[in-house]
């Protein structure tokens, strides 16, 4: 009797429902692992607004089987911006190393920490993590997080924010967790756009211009400046100030870190390099507990540290604005790293 | 709470896990119901709920009172007692600004200075529609179709039913009202054709409607001078915005409601297929155009006495129909339209038997010829719609019809070819829906189409759904 109805209830289940679904998710695990697809979507793609479809391009282009030792650069937009990696993997041939550049706009230690199984996954050498104020000094952007999401995070999130982190970014949380077995719906807004240019350009509706590198191609006008720091005069608001999640950051940075070098990963932190006038555009009161928080973290976990404001090498001419190098800084700042490199690997 | 958000996603598991609980007592289901739409009610604005109680609650003692009247006169009292009160709340709350300002502007026109007093009256969701639906029953009492109930709670949750409170269909005491008051069955068979329903509403919604809006939207909040191909794009993407937006939220209350052992009637079938406008009114909002038919059409005469008095009855009908749309002057124009539209069909009607016949291949490209045609007319109609003014709807017409431009001077970017994209599976399906006379088609069909749409619907939802909770046209109704 059991029998018989199981059996009937079997044939009676939606199988053109699973099916469907079945072939939707294989669609999106075969696009996930499809060279030609990131190609595509890294060509089309703007470094400007599609830095977390290009970060998924990098990956996936990545040789994992490659026999030189990778170097990751990661970190927010300065890692992406700052570095010319076509000339350090240039300079740095002959030593078997390859240089990669995973920075991502806005990207805080919590982003990293969720990306860090991602990272190892690649068996990477060595790592360069480039840190400013801003990676605990702004919001966290819940918004962004699908792009990165990792479950493990969540335990963390809910000691150090509260419950209610949950409550109030339900639709991210949720959000992320659609976002992980479908690289569509993760990708959808980036993809949206690759396939709206590509069509324009087919229709020739436009034309391509040269596919961009680096976001911050321009220099801003020294107006710029001044009106940045007139503003936070004024008004004593500023982007960079203290967030819900500041001291969340800091313990997964301590977090991050520690689990890297505990997994004998060779770690060199750099501060940014920033503007000179910089720090006129926030509150001073957050300078001495980041650069406290990064000297306790250098003496409790002896990596290799770099502090480029400290070291006065880039001047005004340097930056393209107040946290970005322009083409002269970022030729100074790639010829450093590429000595660094060197010197490591001698 | 809107259908397509994550907050009605939350609701409606709870609800439906409730439910499931409650399956062996159908009276709990109802209280749970109950409760349940009025939340889900009392999430746009917790203020409104004392509207729908008080409607609720005078309709149900006057339907009563109806019944047990001893006399004829006493009937009359409560059915105008109840007509009366529900057309106050409709009438102050969606229609009072419109009539100040209106005969503010007349009688300044006449050079009277006067000047209007400001109220901001905030338009209640759905009010349009649970007072239909309300006032139907107390009129079918008062017509001796249906026994009132005398349960105040079933009552109020034949009123507010969530899944059809905010934007239809408007049901029928007759068709809902005795699945309330007994116990419904939910069946496998009947989850699965609700969940489709759903599926295929969200479709239309997420996908076309709400992408079409991206389309049409900015070309009607555009300024003059407009150039006849964008106005032309803009009505298309109009057309079928409004039919997948509200086609959408009926397929998704029909669904809801299935899954709950509930059956709601069909609002929409196929209304672009019309070849005329009989046809059209029969296929479009069926709930209200068989309301409007019942409630106001035939009480007024029909097509009872003479020719005049129908084209008549039919004027009056139309007009008050697109008064029900909203308080506007285009709402108005557009009913005006639809009423011409059916009078002038009656008027030629026996003159179209004399056109000869072609066959049935011949009868077949005359149909869709005829579809064609009266495609277009729908869209004008449409243009009056949608249009902000009577302004914007006059510059609309001529750009179209007067002075064509193929090139405009904001040149179309690939407005033209996404509406062509975002259409092309509802155009399919509706052609195989239409030739098979089935609107659960798809749903039928066999397994390897199914699953190959199926998967179709799932890339583009993923893709080019939209997904942050855009609101249905119909909830400002």
């Amino acid at each position: 009797m059991d029998r018989n109805s199981f059996i009937s209830g079997f044939k009676t289940l939606p199988w053109c429902c699973i099916s469907a679904v079945v072939i939707f998710l294989g669609i999106n695990f075969a696009l996930s692992g499809a060279k030609p697809f990131w190609r595509f979507c890294y060509l089309y793609s703007d470094p400007y607004i599609d830095d977390s479809i290009r970060l998924g391009a990098k990956f996936a282009l990545i040789d994992k089987n490659s026999k030189k030792d990778k170097i990751f650069i990661i970190g927010a937009s300065q890692a992406r911006e700052d570095f010319d990696v076509d000339e350090i993997n240039r300079e740095i041939e002959p030593y078997n190393m390859e240089v990669f550049n995973l920075g991502i706009s806005a990207g805080q230690p919590i982003d990293m920490v969720m990306l860090k199984d991602k990272f190892l996954s690649y068996k990477p050498k060595a790592f360069i993590y480039v840190t400013y104020l801003g990676d605990f000094y702004t919001k966290f952007k819940y918004t962004k997080m699908k792009y990165y999401f990792n479950p493990a995070i969540l335990p963390y999130f809910a000691k150090n924010m509260g419950y209610r982190v949950f409550v109030e970014n339900f639709p991210h949380f949720v959000d992320s967790f659609l976002s992980m077995p479908s690289v569509i719906y993760k990708y959808r807004e980036p993809l949206k756009r690759i396939i709206d240019t590509r069509i324009k350009y087919f229709l020739k509706k436009e034309t391509r211009a040269a596919p961009l590198q680096f976001k911050y191609d321009r220099s801003l006008s020294k107006l710029y400046f001044m009106r940045e720091i007139l503003l936070y005069r004024q008004t004593q608001k500023s982007y960079f100030d203290e967030a819900p999640a500041t001291g969340f950051n800091m313990l997964m940075f301590d977090k991050f870190i520690g689990e890297m070098i505990g997994s004998g990963q060779d770690m060199t932190v750099l501060k940014a390099p920033t503007h000179p006038l910089f720090k006129l555009t926030y509150n001073p009161v957050h300078n001495a507990p980041f650069e406290g928080f990064l000297k306790e973290e250098h003496s409790k976990y002896g990596y290799d540290y770099l502090d480029f404001d400290a070291m006065k090498i880039f001047n005004q001419e340097d930056f393209i604005d107040f946290v970005h190098l322009n083409v002269d800084g970022r030729a100074k700042l790639t010829r450093i790293v590429k000595k660094v490199l060197e010197t490591k690997r001698s | 709470m809107l259908f397509n958000t994550l907050q009605f996603a939350v609701f409606l598991a709870i609800v439906f896990s409730l439910y499931i609980i409650l399956r062996n007592k159908f009276r709990a289901q109802n209280l749970m119901l109950l409760v349940a739409s009025y939340i889900f009610y009392g999430a746009w604005d917790w203020r409104f709920l004392s509207l729908l109680f008080i409607s609720t609650v005078i309709d149900y003692f006057c339907a009563i009172k109806i019944s047990d009247a001893p006399n004829e006169r006493t009937r009359k009292i409560f059915i105008f007692l109840t007509v009366g009160s529900n057309l106050v709340i409709l009438g102050f709350f969606k229609y009072f600004g419109f009539f100040v300002s209106s005969m503010t502007a007349l009688l300044n026109h006449f050079g009277l200075n006067v000047s209007a007093p400001v109220l901001n009256i905030v338009l209640p969701v759905g009010i349009s529609f649970y007072t239909f639906q309300s006032m139907s029953y107390t009129l079918d009492v008062y017509n001796k179709k249906l026994e009132p109930t005398r349960s105040l709670p079933d009552f109020a949750l034949y009123v507010s039913y969530f899944p059809q409170l905010v934007a239809g269909p408007i049901e029928r005491a007759t068709h809902l009202l005795p699945q309330v008051l007994k116990p419904r069955i939910m069946t496998r068979e009947g989850f699965y054709e609700g969940s489709y329903l759903i599926f295929w509403g969200l479709f239309e919604k997420v996908f076309i409607a709400d992408n079409l809006a991206k389309i049409a939207d900015p070309i009607f909040s555009a300024s003059a001078p407009y150039a006849g191909i964008n106005v032309l794009i803009g009505v298309y993407a109009f057309a079928f915005q409004i039919l997948c937006d509200f086609d959408g939220y009926s397929n998704i209350a029909r669904g809801l409601g299935k899954i709950m052992g509930f059956d709601i009637m069909v609002n929409f079938n196929l209304p672009y297929f019309s070849t005329n406008p009989g046809e059209f009114w029969k296929r479009w909002h069926i709930s209200l155009s068989t309301w409007l038919k019942d409630y106001l059409y035939i009480p007024l005469g029909g097509n009872r006495h003479g020719s005049f008095m129908t084209y008549r009855n039919l004027a009056i009908t139309m007009l008050l129909g697109g008064l029900w749309h909203g308080a506007q002057w285009t709402f108005v124009i557009w009913g005006a339209y639809h009423g011409i539209l059916l009078i002038v069909y009656r008027l030629i009607k026996p003159l179209l038997k004399y056109l000869p016949q072609y066959g049935e291949k011949g009868g077949f490209v005359i149909k869709c010829v005829n579809m064609f045609i009266f495609f277009h007319l729908v869209c004008l109609g449409w243009l009056m719609f949608r249009a902000q003014s009577f302004g914007q709807f006059k510059d609309m017409l001529m750009s179209l019809f007067v002075n064509f431009k193929f090139v405009s001077e904001n040149p179309l970017g690939l407005e033209i070819y996404w509406l062509c994209f975002f259409i092309a599976l509802l155009v399919l399906i509706q052609v195989w829906q239409y030739i098979k006379n089935d609107l659960m088609v798809l749903y039928r069909s066999n397994a390897v189409i199914k699953t190959v749409v199926y998967v179709i619907m799932m890339l583009a939802l993923t893709l080019y759904g939209v997904t942050n909770g855009q609101e249905f046209i119909y909830f400002r109704f």
